[in-house]
Protein backbone atom coordinates (compact mmCIF):
# COMPACT_ATOMS: atom_id res chain seq x y z
CA UNK A 1 0.00 0.00 0.00
CA UNK A 2 3.00 2.13 -0.55
CA UNK A 3 1.45 3.62 -3.35
CA UNK A 4 -2.38 4.77 -1.85
CA UNK A 5 -1.14 7.90 0.14
CA UNK A 6 -0.08 9.65 -2.88
CA UNK A 7 -3.12 8.37 -5.20
CA UNK A 8 -5.34 9.36 -2.84
CA UNK A 9 -3.27 12.64 -2.32
CA UNK A 10 -3.55 12.96 -6.31
CA UNK A 11 -7.61 12.17 -5.95
CA UNK A 12 -8.35 14.49 -3.18
CA UNK A 13 -6.60 17.52 -5.17
CA UNK A 14 -8.40 16.83 -8.17
CA UNK A 15 -11.70 16.49 -6.45
CA UNK A 16 -11.39 19.34 -4.75
CA UNK A 17 -10.94 21.42 -7.70
CA UNK A 18 -13.51 19.95 -9.20
CA UNK A 19 -15.88 23.35 -10.09
CA UNK A 20 -17.98 20.40 -11.26
CA UNK A 21 -17.97 18.65 -7.59
CA UNK A 22 -18.27 21.90 -5.50
CA UNK A 23 -21.41 23.23 -8.10
CA UNK A 24 -23.27 19.99 -7.75
CA UNK A 25 -22.82 19.05 -4.00
CA UNK A 26 -23.09 22.85 -2.27
CA UNK A 27 -24.44 25.33 -4.44
CA UNK A 28 -27.33 23.12 -6.30
CA UNK A 29 -28.49 21.91 -3.44
CA UNK A 30 -28.84 25.40 -1.76
CA UNK A 31 -30.77 26.49 -4.75
CA UNK A 32 -32.71 23.68 -4.64
CA UNK A 33 -33.27 24.40 -0.67
CA UNK A 34 -33.77 28.12 -1.51
CA UNK A 35 -36.47 27.39 -4.26
CA UNK A 36 -38.34 24.94 -2.99
CA UNK A 37 -38.39 26.35 0.65
CA UNK A 38 -39.93 29.17 -0.72
CA UNK A 39 -42.11 27.98 -3.30
CA UNK A 40 -43.52 25.81 -0.06
CA UNK A 41 -43.18 28.24 2.69
CA UNK A 42 -46.95 28.85 3.18
CA UNK A 43 -47.26 25.14 3.64
CA UNK A 44 -45.78 24.69 6.75
CA UNK A 45 -47.19 25.41 10.34
CA UNK A 46 -44.87 25.58 13.70
CA UNK A 47 -43.50 22.16 13.88
CA UNK A 48 -40.94 23.14 11.38
CA UNK A 49 -40.40 25.85 8.52
CA UNK A 50 -40.62 24.81 4.37
CA UNK A 51 -36.85 25.24 4.73
CA UNK A 52 -35.76 23.09 7.37
CA UNK A 53 -37.77 19.99 5.37
CA UNK A 54 -35.90 20.83 2.84
CA UNK A 55 -32.60 21.00 4.07
CA UNK A 56 -33.03 17.54 5.67
CA UNK A 57 -33.95 16.16 2.28
CA UNK A 58 -32.27 17.83 -0.50
CA UNK A 59 -28.92 16.97 0.95
CA UNK A 60 -29.21 13.24 0.95
CA UNK A 61 -30.52 13.52 -2.39
CA UNK A 62 -28.05 15.32 -3.83
CA UNK A 63 -25.35 13.45 -2.48
CA UNK A 64 -26.95 10.11 -3.97
CA UNK A 65 -26.95 11.98 -7.43
CA UNK A 66 -23.19 12.20 -6.86
CA UNK A 67 -23.09 8.14 -8.28
CA UNK A 68 -22.93 9.68 -11.56
CA UNK A 69 -20.29 11.89 -11.12
CA UNK A 70 -18.23 9.25 -9.27
CA UNK A 71 -18.67 6.80 -12.20
CA UNK A 72 -17.20 9.69 -14.38
CA UNK A 73 -14.53 10.63 -11.93
CA UNK A 74 -12.91 6.90 -11.68
CA UNK A 75 -12.45 7.13 -15.88
CA UNK A 76 -10.34 10.66 -15.30
CA UNK A 77 -7.27 9.08 -16.64
CA UNK A 78 -9.00 7.27 -19.49
CA UNK A 79 -10.62 10.81 -20.69
CA UNK A 80 -7.43 12.13 -20.08
CA UNK A 81 -5.45 9.53 -21.85
CA UNK A 82 -2.91 8.66 -19.23
CA UNK A 83 -4.40 5.58 -17.79
CA UNK A 84 -1.55 3.63 -19.70
CA UNK A 85 0.79 5.31 -17.14
CA UNK A 86 -1.42 3.83 -14.25
CA UNK A 87 -1.16 0.00 -16.12
CA UNK A 88 2.88 0.19 -16.38
CA UNK A 89 3.77 1.77 -12.85
CA UNK A 90 3.62 -0.30 -10.33
CA UNK A 91 -0.07 0.40 -8.82
CA UNK A 92 -1.55 -2.83 -7.34
CA UNK A 93 -5.86 -2.60 -8.45
CA UNK A 94 -6.64 -2.35 -4.72
CA UNK A 95 -4.36 1.25 -4.12
CA UNK A 96 -6.02 2.32 -7.36
CA UNK A 97 -9.50 1.47 -6.29
CA UNK A 98 -9.35 2.65 -2.49
CA UNK A 99 -7.76 5.64 -3.51
CA UNK A 100 -10.71 6.88 -5.70
CA UNK A 101 -13.24 5.25 -3.20
CA UNK A 102 -11.63 7.22 -0.74
CA UNK A 103 -10.95 10.43 -2.80
CA UNK A 104 -14.36 10.98 -3.61
CA UNK A 105 -15.94 9.92 -0.27
CA UNK A 106 -14.03 12.03 1.78
CA UNK A 107 -14.39 15.22 -0.67
CA UNK A 108 -18.27 14.46 -1.47
CA UNK A 109 -18.47 14.75 3.05
CA UNK A 110 -16.85 17.40 3.07
CA UNK A 111 -19.50 19.13 1.24
CA UNK A 112 -22.27 17.80 3.01
CA UNK A 113 -20.77 19.29 6.12
CA UNK A 114 -20.53 22.40 4.29
CA UNK A 115 -24.03 22.38 2.93
CA UNK A 116 -25.90 21.29 6.09
CA UNK A 117 -23.57 23.72 8.28
CA UNK A 118 -24.65 26.54 5.73
CA UNK A 119 -28.27 25.42 6.17
CA UNK A 120 -28.28 25.52 10.41
CA UNK A 121 -26.60 29.14 9.98
CA UNK A 122 -28.65 30.87 7.26
CA UNK A 123 -32.39 29.01 7.98
CA UNK A 124 -31.11 28.74 12.19
CA UNK A 125 -32.25 25.21 12.02
CA UNK A 126 -31.95 23.40 15.64
CA UNK A 127 -30.40 19.94 15.39
CA UNK A 128 -31.23 18.89 19.18
CA UNK A 129 -27.92 17.77 19.40
CA UNK A 130 -27.95 15.26 16.54
CA UNK A 131 -26.13 17.13 13.82
CA UNK A 132 -22.85 15.14 14.22
CA UNK A 133 -25.08 11.97 14.48
CA UNK A 134 -26.43 13.24 11.00
CA UNK A 135 -23.14 13.96 9.47
CA UNK A 136 -22.14 10.18 10.35
CA UNK A 137 -25.45 9.13 8.51
CA UNK A 138 -24.58 11.06 5.41
CA UNK A 139 -20.57 10.22 5.75
CA UNK A 140 -21.98 6.71 4.99
CA UNK A 141 -24.09 7.64 2.63
CA UNK A 142 -21.66 9.36 0.66
CA UNK A 143 -18.96 5.96 1.04
CA UNK A 144 -22.15 4.01 -0.18
CA UNK A 145 -22.35 6.38 -3.55
CA UNK A 146 -18.81 6.53 -3.72
CA UNK A 147 -18.41 2.29 -3.41
CA UNK A 148 -21.27 2.46 -6.12
CA UNK A 149 -19.83 4.73 -8.68
CA UNK A 150 -16.39 3.50 -8.25
CA UNK A 151 -17.78 -0.02 -9.01
CA UNK A 152 -19.90 1.50 -12.08
CA UNK A 153 -16.75 3.56 -13.44
CA UNK A 154 -14.12 0.50 -13.29
CA UNK A 155 -15.53 -2.95 -13.22
CA UNK A 156 -19.36 -2.62 -14.51
CA UNK A 157 -19.82 -3.48 -18.53
CA UNK A 158 -21.67 -1.13 -20.83
CA UNK A 159 -21.21 1.95 -18.09
CA UNK A 160 -22.18 4.16 -21.48
CA UNK A 161 -25.22 2.53 -21.89
CA UNK A 162 -26.65 2.97 -17.95
CA UNK A 163 -24.41 6.27 -16.95
CA UNK A 164 -26.34 8.17 -19.43
CA UNK A 165 -30.24 6.85 -17.65
CA UNK A 166 -28.39 6.88 -13.53
CA UNK A 167 -30.27 9.95 -12.90
CA UNK A 168 -33.98 8.97 -13.95
CA UNK A 169 -33.89 6.16 -11.14
CA UNK A 170 -32.36 8.22 -8.56
CA UNK A 171 -34.75 11.08 -9.39
CA UNK A 172 -37.28 8.17 -8.88
CA UNK A 173 -35.97 7.68 -4.96
CA UNK A 174 -35.89 11.32 -4.75
CA UNK A 175 -39.37 11.56 -5.33
CA UNK A 176 -40.37 8.92 -3.54
CA UNK A 177 -38.04 9.54 -0.39
CA UNK A 178 -40.03 12.77 -0.29
CA UNK A 179 -37.05 15.04 -1.82
CA UNK A 180 -39.54 16.94 -3.23
CA UNK A 181 -42.65 17.07 -1.57
CA UNK A 182 -43.45 14.68 1.78
CA UNK A 183 -45.16 11.92 0.63
CA UNK A 184 -46.64 8.86 2.30
CA UNK A 185 -49.21 6.46 1.91
CA UNK A 186 -51.69 4.14 4.20
CA UNK A 187 -52.03 1.53 0.62
CA UNK A 188 -49.31 -1.20 1.67
CA UNK A 189 -48.68 -1.90 -2.30
CA UNK A 190 -47.75 1.63 -2.44
CA UNK A 191 -46.01 2.52 1.16
CA UNK A 192 -43.97 -0.92 0.00
CA UNK A 193 -43.45 1.03 -3.00
CA UNK A 194 -42.96 4.05 -0.89
CA UNK A 195 -39.58 2.07 1.47
CA UNK A 196 -37.97 0.63 -1.66
CA UNK A 197 -36.05 4.40 -1.88
CA UNK A 198 -32.90 4.45 0.16
CA UNK A 199 -33.75 7.88 0.78
CA UNK A 200 -37.01 7.13 2.39
CA UNK A 201 -34.74 5.45 5.51
CA UNK A 202 -32.42 8.43 5.45
CA UNK A 203 -34.75 10.93 5.96
CA UNK A 204 -37.07 8.95 7.94
CA UNK A 205 -33.99 8.04 10.19
CA UNK A 206 -32.82 11.93 10.48
CA UNK A 207 -36.51 13.35 11.26
CA UNK A 208 -37.08 10.76 14.15
CA UNK A 209 -33.73 11.43 15.38
CA UNK A 210 -34.27 15.09 15.51
CA UNK A 211 -37.80 15.19 16.31
CA UNK A 212 -39.04 11.99 18.18
CA UNK A 213 -35.83 11.66 19.60
CA UNK A 214 -34.73 8.16 18.31
CA UNK A 215 -32.12 7.62 16.69
CA UNK A 216 -32.43 3.93 15.97
CA UNK A 217 -33.40 4.06 12.29
CA UNK A 218 -30.59 6.49 11.89
CA UNK A 219 -27.97 4.19 13.08
CA UNK A 220 -29.64 0.73 11.01
CA UNK A 221 -29.47 2.84 7.99
CA UNK A 222 -25.74 4.20 8.62
CA UNK A 223 -24.54 0.65 9.27
CA UNK A 224 -26.57 -0.95 6.16
CA UNK A 225 -25.11 1.85 3.75
CA UNK A 226 -21.06 1.15 5.29
CA UNK A 227 -22.29 -2.73 4.35
CA UNK A 228 -23.37 -2.06 0.93
CA UNK A 229 -20.14 0.43 0.59
CA UNK A 230 -18.12 -2.41 1.17
CA UNK A 231 -19.85 -5.26 -0.46
CA UNK A 232 -19.16 -2.66 -4.01
CA UNK A 233 -16.02 -1.90 -2.71
CA UNK A 234 -15.56 -5.74 -2.82
CA UNK A 235 -16.67 -6.27 -6.44
CA UNK A 236 -14.88 -3.69 -7.82
CA UNK A 237 -11.41 -5.41 -6.19
CA UNK A 238 -13.13 -8.75 -7.98
CA UNK A 239 -14.02 -7.69 -11.09
CA UNK A 240 -11.90 -4.81 -11.87
CA UNK A 241 -8.98 -5.73 -14.52
CA UNK A 242 -6.02 -3.24 -15.32
CA UNK A 243 -6.31 -3.85 -18.60
CA UNK A 244 -9.84 -2.40 -18.89
CA UNK A 245 -8.85 0.37 -17.62
CA UNK A 246 -7.45 1.87 -20.64
CA UNK B 1 -29.93 17.18 -48.57
CA UNK B 2 -27.21 17.54 -45.98
CA UNK B 3 -29.67 17.96 -42.94
CA UNK B 4 -30.71 14.42 -44.31
CA UNK B 5 -27.06 13.31 -44.17
CA UNK B 6 -26.21 13.89 -40.84
CA UNK B 7 -29.32 12.80 -39.68
CA UNK B 8 -28.80 9.17 -41.72
CA UNK B 9 -25.89 8.96 -40.15
CA UNK B 10 -26.46 9.57 -36.79
CA UNK B 11 -28.93 6.64 -37.31
CA UNK B 12 -26.23 4.04 -38.42
CA UNK B 13 -23.78 5.38 -35.73
CA UNK B 14 -26.60 4.28 -33.19
CA UNK B 15 -27.42 1.18 -35.06
CA UNK B 16 -23.74 0.19 -34.54
CA UNK B 17 -24.15 -0.84 -31.43
CA UNK B 18 -27.65 -2.75 -31.13
CA UNK B 19 -26.96 -3.16 -27.78
CA UNK B 20 -26.64 0.70 -26.33
CA UNK B 21 -29.18 1.82 -28.81
CA UNK B 22 -31.95 -0.54 -27.95
CA UNK B 23 -31.15 0.38 -23.84
CA UNK B 24 -31.09 4.72 -25.26
CA UNK B 25 -34.39 4.00 -26.93
CA UNK B 26 -36.22 2.07 -24.22
CA UNK B 27 -35.43 2.92 -20.96
CA UNK B 28 -37.42 6.63 -21.58
CA UNK B 29 -40.26 4.59 -22.86
CA UNK B 30 -40.68 2.62 -19.59
CA UNK B 31 -39.87 5.47 -17.02
CA UNK B 32 -42.61 7.16 -19.09
CA UNK B 33 -45.08 4.85 -18.57
CA UNK B 34 -44.23 4.15 -14.98
CA UNK B 35 -44.74 7.67 -14.38
CA UNK B 36 -48.13 8.10 -16.18
CA UNK B 37 -49.06 4.93 -14.14
CA UNK B 38 -47.66 6.05 -10.62
CA UNK B 39 -49.50 9.93 -11.51
CA UNK B 40 -52.87 7.91 -12.29
CA UNK B 41 -52.80 5.95 -9.56
CA UNK B 42 -51.74 8.15 -6.98
CA UNK B 43 -54.94 10.19 -6.38
CA UNK B 44 -53.89 13.32 -3.86
CA UNK B 45 -55.36 12.41 -0.44
CA UNK B 46 -55.27 13.00 2.82
CA UNK B 47 -53.88 10.18 5.74
CA UNK B 48 -55.47 11.03 9.22
CA UNK B 49 -53.94 9.02 11.84
CA UNK B 50 -55.26 7.76 15.31
CA UNK B 51 -53.39 8.34 18.18
CA UNK B 52 -55.60 5.96 20.31
CA UNK B 53 -57.16 2.76 19.05
CA UNK B 54 -59.59 3.07 21.91
CA UNK B 55 -62.44 4.82 21.42
CA UNK B 56 -65.88 5.81 22.16
CA UNK B 57 -68.96 5.94 20.25
CA UNK B 58 -68.96 9.16 19.22
CA UNK B 59 -65.55 9.17 18.25
CA UNK B 60 -65.55 5.92 16.27
CA UNK B 61 -68.85 7.09 14.28
CA UNK B 62 -66.64 10.19 13.03
CA UNK B 63 -63.62 7.82 12.33
CA UNK B 64 -66.03 5.69 10.02
CA UNK B 65 -67.44 9.40 8.67
CA UNK B 66 -63.79 9.95 7.84
CA UNK B 67 -63.23 6.82 6.40
CA UNK B 68 -66.30 7.58 4.27
CA UNK B 69 -65.00 10.80 2.75
CA UNK B 70 -63.91 10.78 -0.75
CA UNK B 71 -59.81 12.07 -0.21
CA UNK B 72 -59.15 10.88 3.44
CA UNK B 73 -57.67 7.66 4.55
CA UNK B 74 -57.56 6.68 8.12
CA UNK B 75 -54.60 4.60 9.85
CA UNK B 76 -53.34 4.05 12.98
CA UNK B 77 -50.28 6.52 14.20
CA UNK B 78 -47.67 5.41 17.01
CA UNK B 79 -46.83 7.89 19.48
CA UNK B 80 -42.99 6.98 19.36
CA UNK B 81 -43.04 7.86 15.83
CA UNK B 82 -45.60 10.75 15.70
CA UNK B 83 -43.71 13.55 14.53
CA UNK B 84 -41.78 11.67 11.79
CA UNK B 85 -44.92 10.32 10.23
CA UNK B 86 -46.51 14.23 10.52
CA UNK B 87 -43.20 15.16 8.92
CA UNK B 88 -42.62 12.54 6.39
CA UNK B 89 -45.78 13.03 5.23
CA UNK B 90 -47.26 9.50 6.17
CA UNK B 91 -49.64 11.45 8.03
CA UNK B 92 -51.26 14.97 7.13
CA UNK B 93 -52.53 15.12 10.65
CA UNK B 94 -52.95 12.94 13.59
CA UNK B 95 -56.19 13.08 15.86
CA UNK B 96 -56.24 11.66 19.32
CA UNK B 97 -59.73 11.23 21.04
CA UNK B 98 -58.38 10.30 23.90
CA UNK B 99 -59.76 13.60 25.65
CA UNK B 100 -63.21 14.06 27.15
CA UNK B 101 -65.90 12.73 25.11
CA UNK B 102 -66.38 14.99 21.99
CA UNK B 103 -63.73 16.50 22.66
CA UNK B 104 -59.97 15.69 20.37
CA UNK B 105 -56.83 17.16 19.64
CA UNK B 106 -55.36 17.42 16.36
CA UNK B 107 -51.43 17.65 15.40
CA UNK B 108 -49.81 18.34 12.02
CA UNK B 109 -46.89 20.02 10.39
CA UNK B 110 -48.83 21.91 8.24
CA UNK B 111 -50.06 25.57 7.95
CA UNK B 112 -52.54 27.15 9.90
CA UNK B 113 -55.53 26.93 7.41
CA UNK B 114 -54.95 23.04 6.76
CA UNK B 115 -55.16 22.31 10.43
CA UNK B 116 -58.32 24.10 10.67
CA UNK B 117 -59.97 23.26 8.01
CA UNK B 118 -59.55 19.68 9.16
CA UNK B 119 -60.75 20.65 12.75
CA UNK B 120 -63.55 22.40 11.54
CA UNK B 121 -64.36 18.90 9.69
CA UNK B 122 -64.33 16.32 12.43
CA UNK B 123 -66.61 18.99 14.57
CA UNK B 124 -69.30 18.82 11.89
CA UNK B 125 -68.39 14.87 11.73
CA UNK B 126 -69.21 14.93 15.77
CA UNK B 127 -72.22 17.10 15.21
CA UNK B 128 -73.66 14.82 12.39
CA UNK B 129 -71.61 12.07 11.25
CA UNK B 130 -74.13 11.43 8.31
CA UNK B 131 -73.58 13.70 6.09
CA UNK B 132 -69.94 13.40 4.48
CA UNK B 133 -68.66 16.38 3.36
CA UNK B 134 -66.74 16.99 -0.02
CA UNK B 135 -63.19 17.85 0.63
CA UNK B 136 -61.70 19.58 -2.24
CA UNK B 137 -61.00 22.85 -1.02
CA UNK B 138 -58.18 21.35 1.47
CA UNK B 139 -56.43 20.15 -1.57
CA UNK B 140 -52.90 22.38 -1.57
CA UNK B 141 -52.53 21.74 -5.44
CA UNK B 142 -54.91 22.41 -8.30
CA UNK B 143 -52.55 20.10 -10.24
CA UNK B 144 -54.75 17.23 -11.71
CA UNK B 145 -53.57 13.94 -13.07
CA UNK B 146 -52.94 15.34 -16.99
CA UNK B 147 -51.18 18.29 -16.00
CA UNK B 148 -49.07 15.93 -13.03
CA UNK B 149 -48.33 13.57 -15.98
CA UNK B 150 -47.45 15.98 -18.78
CA UNK B 151 -45.07 17.86 -16.52
CA UNK B 152 -43.36 14.51 -15.45
CA UNK B 153 -43.35 13.48 -19.43
CA UNK B 154 -41.62 16.77 -19.98
CA UNK B 155 -38.88 16.69 -17.64
CA UNK B 156 -38.13 12.65 -18.69
CA UNK B 157 -37.77 13.77 -22.10
CA UNK B 158 -35.44 16.57 -21.53
CA UNK B 159 -33.55 14.34 -19.78
CA UNK B 160 -33.50 11.54 -22.19
CA UNK B 161 -32.70 14.04 -25.18
CA UNK B 162 -29.53 15.88 -23.63
CA UNK B 163 -28.52 11.94 -23.05
CA UNK B 164 -29.36 11.58 -26.96
CA UNK B 165 -27.88 15.04 -27.81
CA UNK B 166 -24.26 14.49 -26.28
CA UNK B 167 -23.84 12.37 -29.81
CA UNK B 168 -23.05 16.26 -30.54
CA UNK B 169 -20.30 16.41 -27.56
CA UNK B 170 -18.70 13.22 -29.00
CA UNK B 171 -18.31 14.40 -32.63
CA UNK B 172 -16.29 17.71 -31.22
CA UNK B 173 -14.32 15.32 -28.92
CA UNK B 174 -13.01 13.06 -31.87
CA UNK B 175 -12.59 15.76 -34.46
CA UNK B 176 -16.12 14.40 -36.18
CA UNK B 177 -17.55 17.87 -35.78
CA UNK B 178 -14.25 19.80 -37.47
CA UNK B 179 -14.32 16.86 -40.25
CA UNK B 180 -17.89 18.18 -41.30
CA UNK B 181 -16.75 22.13 -41.10
CA UNK B 182 -14.28 21.60 -43.36
CA UNK B 183 -16.67 20.49 -45.78
CA UNK B 184 -18.57 23.02 -47.71
CA UNK B 185 -21.40 22.50 -45.02
CA UNK B 186 -23.06 25.32 -42.40
CA UNK B 187 -23.43 24.54 -38.61
CA UNK B 188 -26.81 25.15 -38.67
CA UNK B 189 -27.23 22.10 -40.81
CA UNK B 190 -25.70 19.73 -38.39
CA UNK B 191 -27.73 21.18 -35.50
CA UNK B 192 -30.42 20.61 -37.49
CA UNK B 193 -29.35 17.20 -38.66
CA UNK B 194 -28.94 16.07 -34.95
CA UNK B 195 -31.92 17.96 -33.80
CA UNK B 196 -34.19 16.11 -36.16
CA UNK B 197 -32.61 12.71 -34.91
CA UNK B 198 -33.36 13.03 -31.62
CA UNK B 199 -36.48 14.89 -32.24
CA UNK B 200 -37.47 11.31 -33.94
CA UNK B 201 -35.94 9.26 -31.69
CA UNK B 202 -37.98 11.52 -28.46
CA UNK B 203 -41.67 11.07 -30.49
CA UNK B 204 -41.54 8.02 -30.85
CA UNK B 205 -40.67 7.11 -27.45
CA UNK B 206 -43.19 9.33 -26.14
CA UNK B 207 -45.76 8.04 -28.78
CA UNK B 208 -44.90 4.02 -27.82
CA UNK B 209 -45.30 5.13 -24.08
CA UNK B 210 -49.00 6.48 -25.08
CA UNK B 211 -49.73 3.44 -27.35
CA UNK B 212 -48.51 1.36 -24.28
CA UNK B 213 -50.59 3.20 -21.97
CA UNK B 214 -54.06 3.19 -24.23
CA UNK B 215 -53.66 -0.21 -24.50
CA UNK B 216 -53.77 -1.04 -20.97
CA UNK B 217 -56.86 2.02 -21.00
CA UNK B 218 -55.38 3.93 -18.43
CA UNK B 219 -57.62 7.59 -19.14
CA UNK B 220 -55.39 10.97 -18.50
CA UNK B 221 -58.47 12.66 -19.09
CA UNK B 222 -57.08 13.73 -22.64
CA UNK B 223 -57.90 12.53 -25.66
CA UNK B 224 -55.33 10.81 -27.72
CA UNK B 225 -55.48 12.74 -30.91
CA UNK B 226 -55.11 15.91 -28.68
CA UNK B 227 -51.63 13.91 -26.67
CA UNK B 228 -50.43 12.79 -29.82
CA UNK B 229 -50.19 16.46 -31.31
CA UNK B 230 -49.28 17.73 -28.23
CA UNK B 231 -46.30 15.14 -28.07
CA UNK B 232 -45.18 16.97 -31.35
CA UNK B 233 -44.16 20.31 -29.51
CA UNK B 234 -43.11 18.57 -26.05
CA UNK B 235 -40.83 16.46 -28.16
CA UNK B 236 -39.59 18.90 -30.38
CA UNK B 237 -39.11 21.16 -27.09
CA UNK B 238 -37.26 18.58 -25.33
CA UNK B 239 -35.04 18.03 -28.20
CA UNK B 240 -33.65 21.80 -28.52
CA UNK B 241 -33.37 21.74 -24.82
CA UNK B 242 -31.11 19.02 -24.98
CA UNK B 243 -29.54 20.05 -28.17
CA UNK B 244 -28.91 23.66 -26.19
CA UNK B 245 -27.80 21.53 -23.65
CA UNK B 246 -25.37 19.62 -25.31
CA UNK B 247 -23.92 22.55 -27.37
CA UNK B 248 -23.08 24.71 -24.02
CA UNK B 249 -21.01 21.86 -22.59
CA UNK B 250 -17.55 20.09 -23.40
CA UNK B 251 -17.99 17.09 -21.32
CA UNK B 252 -20.67 14.35 -21.75
CA UNK B 253 -20.81 14.09 -17.59
CA UNK B 254 -21.36 18.08 -17.51
CA UNK B 255 -24.16 17.97 -20.00
CA UNK B 256 -25.90 15.20 -18.34
CA UNK B 257 -25.97 16.22 -14.33
CA UNK B 258 -26.12 20.18 -15.61
CA UNK B 259 -29.14 19.15 -17.74
CA UNK B 260 -30.50 17.33 -14.21
CA UNK B 261 -30.79 20.15 -12.66
CA UNK B 262 -31.97 23.04 -15.34
CA UNK B 263 -34.65 20.54 -15.90
CA UNK B 264 -35.15 20.12 -12.65
CA UNK B 265 -35.51 23.85 -11.66
CA UNK B 266 -37.50 24.58 -14.60
CA UNK B 267 -39.94 22.04 -13.52
CA UNK B 268 -40.13 23.91 -10.11
CA UNK B 269 -41.08 27.41 -11.29
CA UNK B 270 -43.12 25.98 -14.08
CA UNK B 271 -45.31 24.38 -11.12
CA UNK B 272 -45.51 20.99 -11.36
CA UNK B 273 -44.98 20.58 -7.47
CA UNK B 274 -46.84 23.65 -6.11
CA UNK B 275 -49.51 24.98 -8.83
CA UNK B 276 -48.26 28.29 -10.18
CA UNK B 277 -51.24 30.18 -8.57
CA UNK B 278 -50.71 28.89 -5.10
CA UNK B 279 -47.23 30.02 -5.69
CA UNK B 280 -46.06 33.25 -4.13
CA UNK B 281 -46.21 36.53 -6.20
CA UNK B 282 -42.93 36.75 -7.41
CA UNK B 283 -42.06 33.28 -8.33
CA UNK B 284 -45.26 33.20 -10.52
CA UNK B 285 -43.90 35.98 -12.54
CA UNK B 286 -40.26 34.05 -13.08
CA UNK B 287 -42.25 30.92 -13.88
CA UNK B 288 -43.08 32.87 -17.14
CA UNK B 289 -39.61 31.42 -18.31
CA UNK B 290 -40.14 27.57 -17.66
CA UNK B 291 -41.94 25.80 -20.87
CA UNK B 292 -43.08 23.49 -18.44
CA UNK B 293 -45.56 25.84 -16.92
CA UNK B 294 -46.73 26.38 -20.55
CA UNK B 295 -46.90 22.76 -21.05
CA UNK B 296 -49.12 22.45 -17.56
CA UNK B 297 -51.69 25.19 -19.13
CA UNK B 298 -52.02 23.80 -21.96
CA UNK B 299 -52.76 20.43 -20.66
CA UNK B 300 -55.34 22.33 -18.52
CA UNK B 301 -56.96 23.87 -21.49
CA UNK B 302 -57.11 20.94 -23.34
CA UNK B 303 -58.47 19.08 -20.10
CA UNK B 304 -61.79 20.90 -20.58
CA UNK B 305 -62.22 19.63 -24.39
CA UNK B 306 -61.01 21.55 -26.24
CA UNK B 307 -58.63 20.37 -29.06
CA UNK B 308 -54.56 21.44 -29.24
CA UNK B 309 -54.84 23.79 -32.44
CA UNK B 310 -58.57 25.48 -31.48
CA UNK B 311 -56.02 28.56 -30.05
CA UNK B 312 -52.49 29.42 -31.20
CA UNK B 313 -51.37 30.88 -27.55
CA UNK B 314 -49.88 27.54 -26.62
CA UNK B 315 -48.37 26.16 -29.98
CA UNK B 316 -46.93 29.82 -30.31
CA UNK B 317 -45.57 29.71 -26.75
CA UNK B 318 -43.81 26.41 -27.20
CA UNK B 319 -42.22 26.92 -30.75
CA UNK B 320 -41.02 30.34 -29.45
CA UNK B 321 -39.16 28.43 -26.85
CA UNK B 322 -37.87 25.88 -29.13
CA UNK B 323 -36.48 28.63 -31.86
CA UNK B 324 -35.07 30.01 -28.71
CA UNK B 325 -33.02 26.69 -27.81
CA UNK B 326 -32.18 25.87 -31.37
CA UNK B 327 -30.54 29.39 -31.89
CA UNK B 328 -28.57 28.97 -28.79
CA UNK B 329 -27.36 25.63 -29.77
CA UNK B 330 -26.15 27.33 -33.00
CA UNK B 331 -24.75 30.01 -32.17
CA UNK B 332 -22.72 28.43 -29.47
CA UNK B 333 -21.42 25.89 -32.13
CA UNK B 334 -20.50 28.56 -34.58
CA UNK B 335 -18.61 30.30 -31.62
CA UNK B 336 -16.96 26.67 -30.99
CA UNK B 337 -16.12 26.39 -34.67
CA UNK B 338 -14.34 29.85 -34.83
CA UNK B 339 -12.08 28.93 -31.72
Amino acid sequence: MDHFLPLLSLGLKRRSKDFFVLFYSIVFPMIVILLLGYLSSKSYGNVLSSYHYYAIVTVPFCSLMAVSTVSYATQDEKMANTSLRFLTAPITKVELILSKLFSCAIVLSLCNVVTLGAAKLLFQMDFKGNFFNIIILLTAETFMVSGIGVYLGLAFKNLNAVRNFLNLPLCIFGFLGGAFFPIGSLNPIFAGIINTSPLTWVNRGIVSSIYDNNAQILWTVTIIFVLIGVIFTGLTILFFKKEAFK
Amino acid sequence: MSTCIVFTNNFKRGLSNKVTFLITAFIPIVVIILGICANYFSQPSFNIGLLNSEQSDVSQKVVQSLKDTKGIQVGFASSSTLQTDLITGKFTAVVDFSGEEGHFTLLSSKNESVTKELEQLINRYMADPVSIIDINSLQETSLGIPQRTMAFIVMVLMLTSTVTASIMIKDKNTGTFTRFLYSPQKVATYIVGNILYNFTISYIQFVIAILMISLFRVDIGIHYYNLLLMGIWVSALATAFGTCIASLFKKEMYANLFSSCIALVLSLIGGTFVAVDRMPTLLTYISVISPTRWVIEATTYMEKGHLWFSTPKYISILTLFILIFAIIAIISNKKGARK
